[in-house]
């Protein structure tokens, strides 16, 4: 919905002033900043988000105002839109990383329909923080008076993404708004279509576009062609029964039927569990499935598949959406044809690898990462056995350097023992082709990444805003990996492979 | 048509003399076993010296390659087999190789390149074993049911449905046994997980999904090759259908002689599906092509997903086979709301898992169906902070039974304890017959590229 009130606004603000500011003192770039606000090389920024391999870089200099406190004019100014649980991930990984200071980020509003919510997390702030946000029950009346915002985050159920990041946008703010993008593919078009009017940053948050532990695996697969021809992509994501929704919250602070029903919910359980209704949601496979199936394309080189083949079924909870869903997907690349079967499960919460995993598969070597990774557990790169074996010494030495240089570089480990919980949760120790052989050579992934898995994609956008980087994950990408993921339930009714035309992917 | 002993005596071109106590020792054998008589078997593992004892099985091994020979030295650990005859084309290899191998071990056997020379000329056998390319599997099988001869055959029953009926009709006219080489029916390993664990104590509760896979290497999916000295000659490979020699070593490649990877290596995991169901498929859709091996016929790479209706309701069965990478290898996977288990062909690996909300299985251990994990999962997890819908990780079982044998051994002693009437055939033919439909399927699936309904008549 447009705000006549901000589009009136654009060019006449201060605050927008300061905002062009902020952007274009950044692409002049350079020792700018050191001028206008006390720059300092900031030692505890040491979050490798980048993925450069060898020797470690000199720290990076400010390019923008630094966040000392006295001129804030450097700060970013973020209103909080949608204050449940997700809304806690992201805001612990500003804090718990310190990104408030570090980036400067300032939350001045926050927004929620459930007033319990909105107490609690403009509380939080406040208390916790000292961020004194506004609170506001309506996103409309918040972008109306808040005069002094750059970027907003959204984080409310996937049917308003679309109006509230339109709203935003023409407000003059960057969006870092959460997947999936939308439940509609028509409103996801005219997320983009806006940001691209608006000139305005839009960040879609696919989070693993950003996490340094996958970049480096993106690398691998990429540049440094460790799996050889990629083949197969399995993912999954399996969820057990009792997960499968939220909690709902004590009775005493439900909202009534009415002040639900303003905003275009009949009850409680659509307002927590909106995941489960079509109207709101696009059902687990979007809620789940749309941070993984993302990462196929990307790992592949942005290759979008060429069709889409699924089975799914809503007869266990008899939701509206369906519970579990395989879906096999195809794709075209260079190196040919490479088929991806994905799963998402909330009948059976065991795994393999753990509950949820992507798993990448090449002629001479596999890559299985999770989001979830622990200290032992990191992620694996495998060599195919058979290399070890080989006659072809052309083929064995070719391989083998490849891998010895990630070793040398510290994107994998050597030769590594498989720690127990791998042995014992997983069938991963045999892989044999023939029985009695030793299938893999383990090697892990040796980056990390912060337990607070938005932090790096988020620190994208806010360095983003400040002409600092790239946003990882555009609207435009965003909305590929909605396409792609959305058609998935089309699959389903239609029962027949659904083929995808280039053009299906663009806005 | 009924085709009995006599008609086949008619057919016996060179006069092979008929041993007139033949039927009478195969009567015996079914008879004195079905009377239940406590026959104490013979004591003697193969080298079957002496003279033949009444509940010996007379065996030939049709189709000697390398699952031939895979189930033939399965048989050797088993008593009271004795190998008769040896038959493949191969004459210069396999023939050679089986036959020198079995009479080491004191089998007096005799070799042939043609099976029916072989049905011609043996009047002592009680039993077969066919082990040649799927295409031959109906010719074969039919023949030696009506030559009066049990037949186990090798999986996949047949590389057409047609072929498969035929050998279910043969099967039922002659009223002798046929044993589909589906191997795992007779694990003991699967069974305890299908018997004990899953029909009985329901560990798994609502079973909704399954996974299945066998991932192989490329270096495992190379063409087979053949020692240049010892090749068939072109009329003999073109006599028994094959164009070259490249072709009869890679049969499983072409089309009209095999079904390509996921009927060679699916057609074993999707049996046990239905099993453990206890139902046959209603539809399924499936992806595939020649993604890699690109002189091949049948696709390298597929994946393929299942849907049933059980009683507990709808159940997804997800299937790969590639040929690219042997990430994870082989297994099954049976995922319910109370549990999930993990199971292999491959000795040693199974595990069954306890969802956070099941009922504790410590009645399970008690009783010796599950044995507790020696290690247990790691219980929280450091590392990346959980969301309340995250699932938390859950609690490990291992299977208490161990199968020590080649794993194709219980499945020959079943199928030869079936002809002493000591057993029922656990992949009798019906089976072996519903198994070849939810297969066959697959690569139809890929063509249409869309879901394939199964009607239940489609496996009758």
């Amino acid at each position: 919905m447009e705000n006549k009130v901000r589009k009136d606004s654009i060019g006449e603000n201060k605050e927008v002033t300061r905002r062009k500011f902020m952007r274009d003192s950044a692409v002049v770039a350079a020792g700018l900043g050191s001028v206008i606000g006390g720059c300092k090389g900031k030692e505890e920024e040491k979050e490798p988000n980048t993925v450069e391999s060898g020797p470690p870089e000199t720290p990076q200099k400010e390019e923008y105002p630094g966040e000392t406190g006295r001129a804030k004019v450097d700060d970013i100014n973020v209103a909080l839109i949608g204050l449940g649980v997700q809304c806690e991930r992201l805001m612990e990984a500003i804090f718990k990383t310190k990104m408030d200071k570090t980036e400067g980020v300032r939350f001045k509003a926050v927004c929620d329909i459930f007033p319990y919510r909105l107490k609690r997390i403009s509380g939080q702030l406040k208390r916790g923080y000292k961020h004194d946000a506004n609170p506001y029950e309506n996103y409309e009346e918040m972008l109306a008076k808040e005069k002094d915002l750059q970027a907003a985050i959204i984080v409310t159920p996937d049917w308003l993404h679309a109006p509230m990041t339109i709203a935003c946008l023409k407000a003059g703010l960057h969006v870092y708004c959460e997947k999936e993008m939308s439940n509609n593919l028509e409103e996801a078009r005219k997320m983009v279509q806006t940001a691209q009017e608006t000139g305005k940053l839009l960040q879609i948050g696919h989070q693993r576009r950003s996490n340094p532990r996958y970049q480096v695996a993106e690398q691998l697969i990429r540049e440094h062609k460790l799996l050889g021809k990629m083949k197969n992509i399995n993912a999954q994501w399996n969820r057990s029964v009792d997960k499968h929704k939220v909690p709902l919250p004590k009775k005493k602070i439900w909202m009534d039927k009415a002040a639900l029903e303003q905003y275009g919910y009949s009850s409680m359980d659509e307002l927590k569990n909106w995941r489960w209704y079509k109207k709101f949601g696009g059902g687990p496979l979007g809620d789940l499935g749309s941070h993984q199936i993302d990462i196929f394309s990307w790992f592949l080189g942005d290759v979008k598949p060429t069709s889409v083949l699924a089975s799914g079924g809503n007869d266990y909870y008899k939701y509206e959406h369906n519970e579990n869903v395989m879906a096999i997907y195809d794709y075209q690349t260079e190196d040919g044809s490479v088929r991806a079967f994905y799963q998402v499960l909330n009948t059976t919460g065991w795994g393999t690898y753990g509950t949820y995993y992507e798993t990448f598969m090449g002629d001479i070597g596999s890559l299985l990462i999770s989001e979830y990774a622990t200290e032992k557990n990191n992620g694996w790169a495998f060599l195919e056995h058979y290399l070890e074996e080989t006659d072809d010494a052309v083929l064995k030495n070719a391989v083998l350097k490849r891998w010895n240089d990630c070793i040398r570089n510290k994107l994998i480990g050597g030769e590594y023992e498989i720690p127990e919980e791998v042995k014992d949760a997983s069938i991963l120790k045999i892989g044999a082709s023939m029985p009695g052989r030793k299938a893999f050579h383990y090697h892990p992934l040796l980056r990390k990444c912060t337990e607070y898995v938005h932090q790096p994609h988020l620190k994208n956008f806010f360095d983003a805003i400040r002409g600092k980087a790239e946003l990882n994950c555009p609207g435009e990408v965003g909305y590929e990996t909605a396409v792609a993921v959305l058609k998935a339930n089309e699959a389903i009714e239609g029962g027949k492979k659904l083929n995808f035309k280039p053009e299906d992917f663009k806005v | 048509m009924e085709f009995t002993v006599a008609m086949r005596n008619q057919k016996t071109k060179k006069g092979a003399p008929l041993c007139g106590n033949r039927i009478d020792r195969r009567s015996f054998l079914r008879s004195t076993a079905a009377a239940g008589a406590g026959l104490v078997l013979s004591p003697m593992v193969s080298g079957q010296t002496g003279s033949k004892k009444a509940d010996d099985i007379n065996v030939a091994l049709l189709g000697a390659g390398a699952q031939g020979q895979v189930l033939m030295t399965a048989c050797l650990k088993i008593p009271g087999i004795r190998f008769k005859a040896v038959c493949d084309i191969w004459t210069a290899y396999n023939q050679r190789r089986v036959s020198r191998l079995l009479q080491r071990y004191g089998h007096k056997l005799n070799t042939y390149e043609d099976y029916q020379e072989m049905l011609d000329k043996e009047n002592d056998l009680d039993a077969v074993i066919i082990a040649t390319p799927d295409f031959w599997h109906a010719d074969h099988a039919v023949a030696c049911l009506k030559a009066g001869l049990h037949v186990y055959c090798e999986k996949e029953m047949s590389n057409t449905l047609e072929g498969a009926r035929r050998i279910v009709q043969a099967a039922k006219e002659t009223d002798k046994l046929l044993q589909i080489g589906h191997q795992r029916r007779s694990n003991p390993r699967y069974i305890h997980c299908y018997e004990k664990l899953i029909k009985e104590a329901k560990l798994l509760g609502k079973i909704t999904t399954i996974n299945g896979q066998w991932n192989r290497s490329k270096a495992a999916c190379q063409d087979l090759f053949w020692p240049k000295k010892a090749p068939i000659d072109q009329a003999t490979l073109e006599k028994y259908g094959f164009e070259s020699m490249e072709q009869f070593r890679n049969w499983r490649w072409y089309k009209g002689l095999g079904g390509g990877p996921i009927v060679d290596l699916g057609s074993h995991q999707i049996d046990i599906y239905s099993w453990f169901l206890g139902a046959n498929p209603k539809s399924i859709m499936a992806s595939g092509g020649i993604d890699y091996w690109k002189e091949h016929q049948w696709y390298d790479n597929v994946m393929a997903v299942y849907e049933y209706e059980t009683k507990q309701g709808t159940v997804r069965a997800f299937y790969q086979t590639i040929t690219t990478n042997s990430s994870q290898g082989y297994y099954e996977t049976f995922m319910g709301d109370e549990g999930t288990l993990v199971i292999s062909e491959a000795s040693g690996r199974g595990a069954v898992y306890r969802e956070p909300s099941a009922p504790e299985w410590d009645k399970w251990v008690k009783l010796k169906y599950l044995s507790e994990s020696a290690k247990k999962e790691e219980k929280s997890k450091s590392g990346a902070v959980l969301d309340v819908r995250e699932s938390v990780p859950v609690a490990k079982y291992d299977l208490p039974v161990r199968m020590d044998k080649p794993y194709h051994q219980p499945h020959l002693e079943n199928f030869f304890d079936a002809i002493r009437g000591k057993a029922e055939l656990n992949c009798p033919a019906e089976v072996g017959y519903e198994t070849a439909v939810t297969v066959l399927k697959v690569n139809e699936a890929v063509e249409a590229a869309r879901k394939l309904d199964f009607k239940p008549e489609d496996f009758a």
